[in-house]
């Protein structure tokens, strides 16, 4: 089978199960758990550990944290846009993701160099 | 009792949501592969926690509960924007989770697959819940 259907196949799969995990529980505030579930990265690593090896999943993962640390500052940021400024959310979580986009790429570079 | 599971949300969820959720998830994870192949797993490896399945699950958060509000006759933007809003406090949480998986990941990857992200996911999951616990145990208390 194509890697690539393969991946698309399973990340469907883990975001689909994480997803209604969340739709399940209340109160909302814990449903939010499963928003930011490790769903994309479970289907990744473990293809990474599989086709190239514990270095390069043990690689990504690092890089992963970093992923995860500019996600804290884009949650926070499309929190104060939906409750203070009443913007709505297609609205506030697609102009929060440059901001994701540069704080990622940003704390790689400090990282790096 | 402090969590509620309300099996009656599946049944709120339409069969196109089932399907963008699926699709995006598709995705986002062909796009982590792509960048990894591309760029190396460095920048492969922040794509692991792009907040695209956010954005989705947020817009239908938005929209079910101005729905509910909507068909008893309320108006529900607001209320939808809240509910939004208390999910990004819970993705927040989880994120902070996540720094948890990649490092555990990145700890005892070559312990072997199984046994790195299954304490990784265990990690997350705990972490996340313990955040989420604490939250609200001081919001209790603030407000007493």
């Amino acid at each position: 089978m194509n890697e690539w259907f393969l991946r698309f196949l399973i990340g469907g799969c883990t975001v689909s199960v994480f997803a209604e995990l969340g739709a399940l529980f209340r109160p909302k505030s814990f449903a939010g758990l499963f928003s930011a579930a490790p769903s994309v990265a479970l289907a990744t690593l473990g293809l990474a550990f599989a086709n190239q090896g514990a270095s390069y999943a043990r690689m990504e993962a690092q890089a992963m944290m970093l992923g995860a640390l500019a996600l804290v500052l884009y949650c926070f940021v499309v929190c104060q846009l939906l409750a203070r400024f009443q913007v709505s959310a297609l609205l506030s979580t697609a102009v929060a993701i440059p901001l994701w986009v540069i704080a990622a790429f940003g704390l790689k570079f400090l990282i790096l160099s | 009792m402090l969590v509620s599971i309300r099996t009656k949300a599946l049944n709120e969820t339409k069969v196109w949501e089932y399907v963008v959720r699926f699709v995006f998830g598709g995705l986002a994870t062909a796009l982590a592969g792509l960048v990894s192949h591309k760029g190396g797993p460095f920048a492969g490896g922040l794509f692991l926690a792009f907040p695209v399945i956010f954005c989705a699950s947020a817009t239908m958060i938005e929209r079910h509960e101005w729905k509910r509000k909507a068909d008893r006759g309320l108006e529900g933007k607001r209320r939808g924007k809240l509910a939004a809003a208390l999910d990004s406090v819970g993705a927040l949480l989880g994120s902070i989770g996540l720094v948890a998986f990649g490092s555990i990941v990145w700890l005892l990857g070559e312990s072997g697959a199984i046994t790195a992200i299954a304490t990784a996911l265990t990690s997350w999951l705990v972490l996340s819940v313990t955040l989420w616990w604490c939250r609200r145990y001081i919001r209790r208390t603030s407000l007493r």
